[in-house]
């Protein structure tokens, strides 16, 4: 891996000073490493968290990443500065995403998955850790369970709790359009998670083969 | 209590989600890598071209003139760019004979299942033959054989290998023919067949279902230690937990 001797200084420099984001989107475009790399540092964490929550899989969202961030230099030429950076990142990761969860919907559906139905709960969850992951786990199949929009609209707002100021800006389209999705997924979701919570553990009959 | 639910959950979710580890280095170093393929991609492509086309045609000449049908080329050429003006019948093409050898049958034992194993019959990999009529048209090499291509072996359908499995496994739940599918997918498979790791998974999953507890345990295992990452990892330790009870 190439390392620059400057890329902390820069990461500092982009994250503290406060650099306009024209002048770090105009070094990376015109091919600075040591300002992609910064940019990159600044916003992995946050691409790949909502690559994950939308798409559910750890694999798919590294993709997600790393297709990102291979085309932010050459996107950034046309980067105005009407937003900020990080909403500009975000909306070509929901791009990605959306290409992404096409071909993992395929995927999902032909592993139809296979571990799930053979595992037999006989109890409750044995405590607070287990019951947490497990309340995850039914968010993670409800979640797939809504149309993408409906979902990025969810994550962005509710799992990550982002201003409708911002995620409108990351999408690209305005707070009613935006309300209405987060009021139809969480109805759906919580039709859905009630079905699963009540299909689960003690109650499911099916559980042991 | 329904938006308790699901408060919770998203508040568990957001929790449990969004933790990248160690991974900023490794995807880093990924898109670097593809960055400068790109570049080299970019900068030699017509070298690489020039080259690929030159190999081409030196390897299609050195058969021609191996296989003595280097003259009806150079005339086919000429024919076409009006240099010859011979009075000869144009050179038709001749069939020439097909032969592909039968794929050898892969042991089951050389993917880590015994043999011997009930209900687990190694399975052979398809065969695949066919046979043409050797035949000489051309009057120019009336007197010559013509000549036999190179011997190609049949390389199974990996694809369909996956998909008798996958049918087996999941429609039919047939555990036993599943079990002998993914052993017949994963022998066939080379390395980079994209659903590799999901057969070894369902194989596993086969096992378990058949009660061979030992074998499905050591199936499960390398998905359990994380040497696929995170795919299945939490479902391979629970079934191995609820295996060893």
């Amino acid at each position: 891996m190439n390392y620059y001797p400057l890329e902390l200084v820069t990461t500092l420099r982009y994250l503290l000073a406060g650099e306009e984001p024209l002048d770090v989107a105009a070094r990376v475009a015109s091919g600075d490493e040591a300002a992609f790399v910064a940019v990159y540092r600044a916003h992995f964490d946050e691409v790949r968290a909502f690559a994950e929550r939308v798409l559910g899989s750890r694999s798919a969202a590294d993709d997600v990443v790393h297709d990102v961030f291979l085309a932010l230099p050459r996107a950034l030429r046309s980067f105005r500065g009407e937003g900020s950076l990080k909403s500009f990142i975000l909306s070509m990761a929901v791009r990605s995403a959306r290409s992404h969860h096409r071909s993992l919907i395929r995927r999902l559906k032909r592993e139809e998955r296979a571990g799930e139905e053979y595992v037999p709960w006989t109890a409750p969850p044995p405590d607070a850790e287990l019951e947490r992951t497990e309340l995850a786990r039914l968010l993670a199949r409800a979640l797939d369970t809504l149309p993408l929009d409906q979902r990025v609209a969810f994550v962005l707002c509710e799992v990550e709790e982002r201003t409708s100021t911002e995620v409108a800006e990351i999408l690209g389209e305005n707070a009613a359009t935006l309300r209405a999705r987060v009021f139809h997924a969480k109805k759906k979701l919580r039709r859905v998670l009630a079905e699963l919570a009540g299909s689960t553990p003690a109650h499911d009959e099916r559980g042991t083969e | 209590m329904k938006d308790d639910l699901l408060e919770r959950a998203v508040a568990s979710y957001r929790d449990q989600t969004g933790n990248a580890g160690d991974q900023s280095d490794a995807v880093l170093e990924r898109i670097q890598r593809s960055r400068r393929m790109t570049h080299l991609v970019g900068r030699k492509r017509r070298r690489a071209l020039a080259v690929a086309l030159a190999a081409a045609l030196a390897t299609a000449g050195a058969w021609a003139g191996v296989s003595k049908r280097l003259p009806a080329l150079v005339a086919r050429v000429a024919a076409f760019v009006r240099i010859d003006d011979s009075k000869e019948a144009p050179v038709t093409k001749p069939a020439v004979s097909r032969h592909v050898p039968v794929e050898p049958a892969v042991p089951a034992a050389s993917i880590g299942v015994p043999a011997t194993a009930p209900g687990a019959p190694d399975v052979e990999a398809p065969t695949k033959e066919t046979h043409g009529n050797p035949t000489v048209s051309s009057r120019r090499h009336a007197t010559e054989p013509a000549p036999t291509m190179p011997v190609v072996a049949a390389a199974p359908d990996v694809d369909a290998l996956y998909r008798a499995a996958h049918d087996q496994h999941f429609k039919a739940h047939d555990y036993v023919a599943a079990l002998s599918a993914w052993n017949a997918y994963l022998a066939a498979a080379g390395p980079g067949s994209g659903m590799l790791i999901e057969a070894r998974y369902n194989r596993g999953i086969a096992l378990a279902r058949l009660g061979r507890r030992d074998e499905a345990v050591a199936a499960l295992r390398p998905f359990a230690d994380g040497e696929y990452g995170e795919y299945r990892k939490t479902e391979a330790r629970r079934l191995i937990e609820k295996l060893e009870q």
